[in-house]
């Protein structure tokens, strides 16, 4: 359903991702693993569309981002669910209307200002069902900044599921928590795949979580694809591959 | 690296030797027309007599010459006061939803945000309604309220709807043009996670951008209301019953404690809206107190 053909993205001039080929199946759950700066978030924000590719690239059931007009983009977007490292919930509103916000692409103006002001009722009880889904139910109505990180965390996890998603994008869901925190954040994202059957596609940096929880593993270096297979085909080279050090890298980060 | 922060350091120097230079520069300028001379004897003993009932202000008429059928001063006190805070409220009522419009207009967030959903045709628009929203906030706010209230004198003479007119133009402006930027201001992630996952800019606008400007927007124009008191207050000088009009009948009958009593009403009313703003703010925007 999310396939990727010759992907190349560049910033600045410089070519920071280049992915051949990459096709994920309906329910499919894969971890994108590597160092920081290898484009992890750059992958995951070229499958949404949000960062342009220069050349190739992301097609949803068969038809190429790059080609849909804006209503198609929209309407596709809304499947696509995207969890930003930083959550980027709106801090002022109520936990409810950032939920509801998850599902704006199915709406006009007015969905959005009938969220902000006074919800349906029909709304506000789906809402309430995928915060208790997630755990946080009993925080429907507070302001969010007034939550923790891992409660806020959890709010958005609610926002992408409330527009019904056939791929949930999570980049580095666990990269500012603790490790006890970051397993049961994960396995409930599992969870919630294969419960609800969308495709999820995370970003991790802790290699050990990733290889112990999903079942294909994407490893990512300096924009390229070193490898993609199961945990248990993964050999000692691919990993000394993806981690090694190499003195090229820090004249480059100047 | 060195030379970037050298370079940087270099500027900072520059501006503030131009800005120490230029202050020099107007000192010379001022004491050179005699500006900074020493006040003289007559009017030190002017600002005696005037300070000298800064504690004692007037609980009822010390002049003999009281006309007819005026009303007891603290009553009189209490109408000009009650006269200032209609002329603010009228004229920020006034000034707010066309501020609203203004600056929503002069905010270029709204048609640069980027997404779909109709985002041609607002790239396209954009600019031709932001350049002349930026056009009319800069000539309605740089004309002083001041200046607008003599135009309106020499027009029509200043009549209460005048004088309201005077303070909301140029608030209108002012406002609109700080709106605006604090709607360019407001953080974009969240505006730009929506447009991400399929909402369109108005919708990411109106729920990701506003409610996070609409705090500031709120603490900004409760400060411009107290603004508006002060010039309802001065605006009394050219003829509306405000605190300004009795405060220059007072100066010039030389009746002090009269004048001490105008000023700490105009004081208090300062003072009360400032906690009311305050308390309001608390209340709906769940600001907290260390704000």
């Amino acid at each position: 359903m999310l396939e990727i053909n010759d992907l190349r993205v560049d910033y600045d001039g410089r070519t920071v991702l280049a992915v051949d080929h990459l096709a994920m199946a309906p329910g499919e759950c894969v971890a994108v693993v590597g160092p920081s700066g290898a484009g992890k978030t750059t992958l995951l924000r070229s499958c949404n569309g949000t960062v342009p590719a220069a050349a190739g690239g992301v097609a949803i059931n068969g038809r190429l981002l790059s080609d849909m007009g804006e209503r198609e983009l929209r309407r596709t977007r809304s499947e696509l669910a995207f969890i930003p490292q930083d959550l980027a919930l709106v801090p002022e509103l109520r936990v409810v209307a950032n939920v509801l916000a998850g599902g704006f692409g199915r709406g006009g103006l007015l969905t959005a200002l009938r969220a902000l002001l006074k919800p349906r009722r029909a709304d506000t009880q789906r809402a309430f069902e995928l915060l208790q889904r997630v755990g946080v139910g009993d925080k429907l109505y507070q302001r969010s900044d007034k939550l923790s990180g891992g409660e806020q965390q959890r709010v958005a996890v609610a926002r992408a599921l409330f527009g019904g998603p056939r791929v949930l994008l999570a980049d580095e869901p666990v990269a500012s928590v603790d490790p006890e925190r970051a397993r049961d954040t994960l396995a409930l994202l599992l969870e919630l795949a294969r419960e609800q059957g969308f495709a999820l596609l995370v970003s991790l940096h802790n290699l050990e979580l990733a290889r112990g929880l999903f079942g294909r593993l994407l490893g990512l270096r300096r924009g390229r694809l070193l490898f993609d297979c199961a945990p248990a085909e993964l050999g000692d080279y691919e990993l000394e591959a993806l981690y090694a050090l190499d003195p090229s890298e820090d004249e480059q980060r100047d | 690296m060195s030379s970037a922060t050298d370079s940087r350091a270099g500027t900072r120097r520059a501006v503030v030797g131009a800005i120490a230079a230029a202050g020099l520069a107007s000192a010379a300028l001022l004491s050179a027309q005699g500006q900074l001379a020493l006040p003289g004897l007559d009017s030190l003993e002017l600002l005696a007599r005037f300070f000298s009932h800064a504690l004692r202000p007037a609980l009822d008429y010390g002049s003999p010459f009281v006309p007819v059928g005026a009303p007891p001063l603290l009553l009189q006190v209490a109408t000009a006061t009650w006269r200032t805070v209609q002329l603010a409220v009228a004229a920020m009522s006034l000034a707010v939803p066309v501020a609203l419009l203004l600056g929503f207009a002069g905010a270029s967030a709204w048609w640069r945000l980027p997404g779909p959903g109709g985002r041609a045709v607002l790239r396209r628009l954009g600019p031709l309604v932001y350049a002349p929203a930026r056009v009319v906030m800069t000539l309605a706010r740089s004309v002083h309220e001041l200046l607008w209230a003599l135009l309106f004198l020499a027009a029509v003479g200043l009549s209460d709807t005048a004088a309201v007119l005077a303070i909301a133009i140029p608030y209108a402006g002012t406002l609109g043009k700080v709106f605006s930027e604090m709607i360019d201001e407001a953080p974009r992630d969240a505006a730009v996670q929506l447009t991400g996952s399929g909402a369109t800019a108005a919708q990411a606008f109106s729920v990701a951008l506003l409610p996070r400007a609409l705090p500031d927007m709120a603490a900004y124009s409760f400060y411009r209301f107290e603004c508006a008191l002060r010039s309802a207050a001065v605006l009394g000088f050219f003829g509306p019953e405000t605190l300004g009009k009795f405060i220059r009948l007072a100066w010039n009958e030389s009746l002090y404690a009269e004048l001490w009593t105008y000023l700490y009403a105009l004081f208090a009313l300062i003072a009360v809206s400032d906690m009311a703003s305050r308390a309001l703010r608390q209340r709906f925007l769940g600001e907290t107190p260390a704000r």
